[in-house]
């Protein structure tokens, strides 16, 4: 009777473990798209908690240097301003440029590299796809917005 | 309405950088601007005062 039940018994538990695994890789590859769309969702609301998520002295947006502009700033004060100035003015011109968070579809983990981790969602209006490269130390911090 | 029409033919994310990154360099440009406010009011003290700045048992006050 036990001698039975033991090869019934492994065979449970080395499901158990593979689902365990299967969960926690999704669960893995699943936050960080999760954190950058948060990310987007909260730049185009105009949600200034997203500044904390962002790495303000590299970030690099569309070819455009915004960590230059921050680290010219002296005082603590300017720079938390000039984050949630930035917050603020993107999300008023992603509503005049008549954005749509939904426009962007297929969000996926791009690539994973040692120090960063690439997010890709497709554009679906402009037929392009915009990455986001997130540094891999925690905490983790979106370093750069680009198309590919 | 034509703006609008513009707007929405150009990269919503780039427009939503540009309008950021303006708008968030006032804010620096904001601590040069109050630099030079002061400068101006450094001057106009230091016109009506020759130079001189005040100092307590020193400086004779005239009271009217």
């Amino acid at each position: 009777m036990e001698q039975r039940e033991l090869p019934v018994m492994g065979s449970v538990m080395v499901v158990i473990l593979a689902l365990a695994a299967w969960l926690l890789v999704g669960r893995l590859f699943k936050s960080d798209v999760v954190f950058c769309r948060g990310i987007l969702q909260g730049l185009a609301e105009g949600n200034v908690s997203v500044a904390s998520q962002i790495d303000w002295e590299r970030l690099k947006a569309v070819g455009v240097d915004v960590g230059a502009t921050y680290r010219s700033l002296t005082t603590s004060q300017d720079q938390q301003r000039y984050q949630r100035m930035f917050v603020q003015k993107f999300a008023e011109g992603f509503r005049q440029a008549g954005g749509r968070l939904a426009a962007f579809r297929e969000w996926r983990v791009h690539a994973r590299e040692d120090d960063r981790m690439i997010v890709a969602a497709d554009d679906e209006t402009k037929q392009k796809t915009l990455v986001f490269s997130v540094s891999a130390t925690r905490p983790k911090k979106l370093e750069a917005i680009q198309w590919q | 309405m034509a703006m609008r029409r513009r707007l929405r033919g150009q990269d919503t994310i780039e427009w939503a950088v540009l309008i950021g990154v303006v708008g968030a360099a006032l804010v620096g440009m904001s601590f040069y601007v109050k630099r030079a406010l002061a400068g101006k009011w450094r001057q106009v003290g230091d016109t009506f005062g020759q130079g001189r700045q005040y100092e307590p048992g020193t400086t004779s006050v005239i009271k009217f």
